[in-house]
C-alpha cells in the first residue's frame, strides 16, 4: 500500500523545515511570522514595557459585583458625574476613592482611574457657594450584581456625598 | 501564503503613515505627561523616574521633540533604521514616565510603538540581505516590503497576545455572560444618547447576548493571526477587529484609535483605491540569499531574551 501524496509532502516538510520555508514561503511571510513570534515571546516575558505588551487589560474574570460612581438626581434618575457642574457638597470636597462607608469586596469597587477622572471633574467644578439654579443630587456608588439571569442586573446604592449641582443641559433661571 | 495590496507600488505612503500615527499618538502622550506632572495632587510621582523629573512638565515636550526627530528620519527614509531606533528609545522613556504618573501604561501608545518596532526589524532584515546593495535607491523597495511584513507581524502579535492573556488568566470562563456586562458597568453604565443607552441595556439585560459578545471578542482577537496571510484574509481580519473596536467604543467609551488607524493603513487596498502608479522596482529586487541571516536571527533572539531578562521591570496589573 503506497502512502498518499499529502503524507509524503508533510513528511518532507517536517524533515526539511528550513528548505520548505524557503521553497514555499515568500520572504515577506517568513519575516512576518518570525517577527510575530519574537514580539509574542518577548512580550510574554516582560508583560508591559514599551513597545512590548501582552495587552492584558481586563484579562481577569469579572467579580460577581461591580461598582460605579454615578449621580442620582431627585427623580432617582442615574447620570454620569461629568454631566454635572457647580457642585456644592457635604463634605466640602468629597474624596471619591474613599469608599469606606460602602461595604463590599474591594474587587467590586469602581476602577481606580475612572474614579480619578471623576475626581478631576468634581474638583474642577466645585462651587464655594450654592448655585441658585442647582438641584439636590447624591454621588453614589452603584453596585451591580451580575448573576446569570435575564433582565437588568440588580443594584444597590451607597451614598458617597450629598450635593447640589447643575446639569449641563439645565438653563439658568432669569 | 503572503500578499499585500502594496505589492507593485511604492510603500512610501505606508512608511509616512506609520510614522505619522506614532507622531500624533506621542503628541498626546507628551501632553498627558506634561499635564500630569503639572498636577501632582492628582498624579503623584510613584517611581524613580517620575520622582527625578518632578516639576519639569516641559521636559515631556523636549523628549517629544527627540521622538519627532527620529520619526521624521523614518518618514523621509533618511537613515530610517537609526531614526526609528532613536525614536523608540525616547518613546520608551516617555512611556515609562507616563506609567509611573498614571499608575498603568497607555496601551494606546504601544500599538504605534509595536508597528515602528516591526517596521524597523523588517528593515534590518532586508539590509542584512542586501549587503552592498543596501544604499542604492532601488533597494528601498524590498526593504519596505519586509518592513511592512514586520509591522504586520507585531500588530498581529498584539491581538493574539491580548486573547492569550485572557485565556491564561481566566480560562474559557472569560467568555461567560459576566465579562462584557461588567466592562459596560465599570466604564459607562449610563449614556446621554437614547439609542446608545438602548444598545448598552440590551447587552446588560440579556446575558446570552453578552456571552456572544465575549466569545466574539476572543475569536476576533485570535483572528489577528489572519493578518499574517494574504491580502484578502488580512482585510477580512482587519474589518473584524475594527468592528470589535467600534463596539468597545460604543459599549465602554474606550477609544483605541491608534490600532484602528494602523489597521486601516496596513490592510485596506489604498494603492487600488487611489489608482496609484505601479513601481516597477518593487518586483525587481527579491533577494536570493539565505532568508534568515545569522545577524538577524541573533538580533531577534536577543530581543526575545531581553523580554524575559527585563521581566522585573515590566508593568504587571
Amino acid at each position: 500500500m503506497t502512502r498518499p501524496r499529502s503524507a509524503l509532502i508533510l513528511s518532507w516538510m517536517l524533515s526539511h523545515p528550513a528548505a520548505w520555508a524557503k521553497r514555499r514561503l515568500p520572504l515577506a511571510a517568513i519575516v512576518a511570522w518570525t517577527v510575530f513570534l519574537t514580539y509574542f515571546t518577548a512580550a510574554r516575558g516582560v508583560q508591559n514595557l514599551f513597545p512590548l505588551s501582552v495587552f492584558d487589560m481586563y484579562r481577569a474574570h469579572a467579580p460577581e459585583v461591580v461598582g460605579r460612581l454615578i449621580v442620582v438626581d431627585r427623580g432617582d434618575r442615574p447620570s454620569e458625574l461629568v454631566e454635572w457642574h457647580s457642585f456644592y457638597c457635604a463634605p466640602d470636597r468629597p474624596v471619591l476613592r474613599d469608599l469606606k462607608a460602602c461595604s463590599g469586596d474591594p474587587e467590586s469597587r469602581p476602577i481606580g482611574y475612572v474614579i480619578r477622572d471623576q475626581q478631576l471633574h468634581l474638583d474642577a467644578h466645585l462651587s464655594a457657594e450654592p448655585d441658585e439654579d442647582a438641584e439636590p443630587i447624591t454621588i453614589s456608588m452603584r453596585s451591580y450584581r451580575l448573576v446569570d439571569r435575564p433582565g437588568a442586573p440588580a443594584f444597590t446604592d451607597c451614598v458617597v456625598a450629598t450635593c447640589t449641582a447643575r446639569h449641563e443641559r439645565s438653563r439658568p433661571r432669569r | 501564503m503572503w500578499s499585500s495590496y502594496w505589492d507593485g507600488y511604492s510603500r512610501a505612503p505606508l512608511r509616512i503613515g506609520v510614522a505619522t500615527i506614532a507622531l500624533l499618538e506621542f503628541a498626546v502622550e507628551a501632553w498627558a505627561v506634561a499635564s500630569m506632572v503639572a498636577d501632582p495632587a492628582h498624579f503623584p510621582a510613584t517611581g524613580p523616574l517620575s520622582l527625578g523629573l518632578q516639576g519639569l512638565p516641559y521636559l515631556a515636550w523636549g523628549i517629544y521633540a527627540l521622538v519627532a526627530a527620529g520619526l521624521l528620519a523614518l518618514a523621509t527614509d533618511r537613515r530610517p533604521i537609526a531614526g526609528a531606533t532613536w525614536a523608540l528609545a525616547w518613546m520608551l522613556l516617555l512611556s515609562q514616565w507616563q506609567t509611573q504618573l498614571f499608575g498603568s501604561p497607555s496601551r494606546n501608545s504601544f500599538f504605534p510603538g509595536a508597528a515602528v518596532l516591526g517596521w524597523t526589524l523588517g528593515s534590518v532584515w532586508a539590509r542584512a540581505l542586501q549587503g552592498s546593495l543596501a544604499d542604492s535607491s532601488a533597494a528601498r523597495s524590498i526593504r519596505e516590503r519586509l518592513a511592512e511584513a514586520g509591522a504586520i507581524g507585531c500588530i498581529g502579535a498584539a491581538y493574539v497576545g491580548s486573547a492569550t492573556s485572557k485565556l491564561l488568566s481566566a480560562g474559557v470562563t472569560w467568555a461567560d455572560a459576566s465579562q462584557v456586562r461588567a466592562l459596560v458597568l465599570w466604564q459607562s453604565p449610563v449614556a446621554t444618547w437614547g439609542w446608545l443607552l438602548d444598545y448598552r441595556q440590551t447587552l446588560l439585560m440579556n446575558p446570552g447576548y453578552a456571552q456572544i459578545a465575549a466569545v466574539a471578542t476572543l475569536t476576533i482577537e485570535l483572528a489577528g493571526l489572519l493578518l499574517l496571510f494574504g491580502k484578502r484574509l488580512r482585510l477580512l481580519a482587519a474589518i473584524a477587529i475594527l468592528s470589535l473596536h467600534v463596539n468597545i467604543i460604543l459599549l465602554c467609551t474606550m477609544p483605541y484609535l491608534e490600532p484602528m488607524a494602523l489597521l486601516l493603513l496596513l490592510a485596506l487596498p489604498w494603492p487600488q483605491i487611489f489608482r496609484a502608479v505601479h513601481d516597477p522596482k518593487d518586483r525587481s529586487l527579491v533577494p536570493t540569499r539565505a532568508a534568515l541571516p545569522r545577524r538577524v536571527l541573533a538580533l531577534l533572539t536577543l530581543l526575545a531574551a531581553l523580554g524575559w531578562i527585563l521581566a522585573p521591570f515590566g508593568w504587571r496589573g
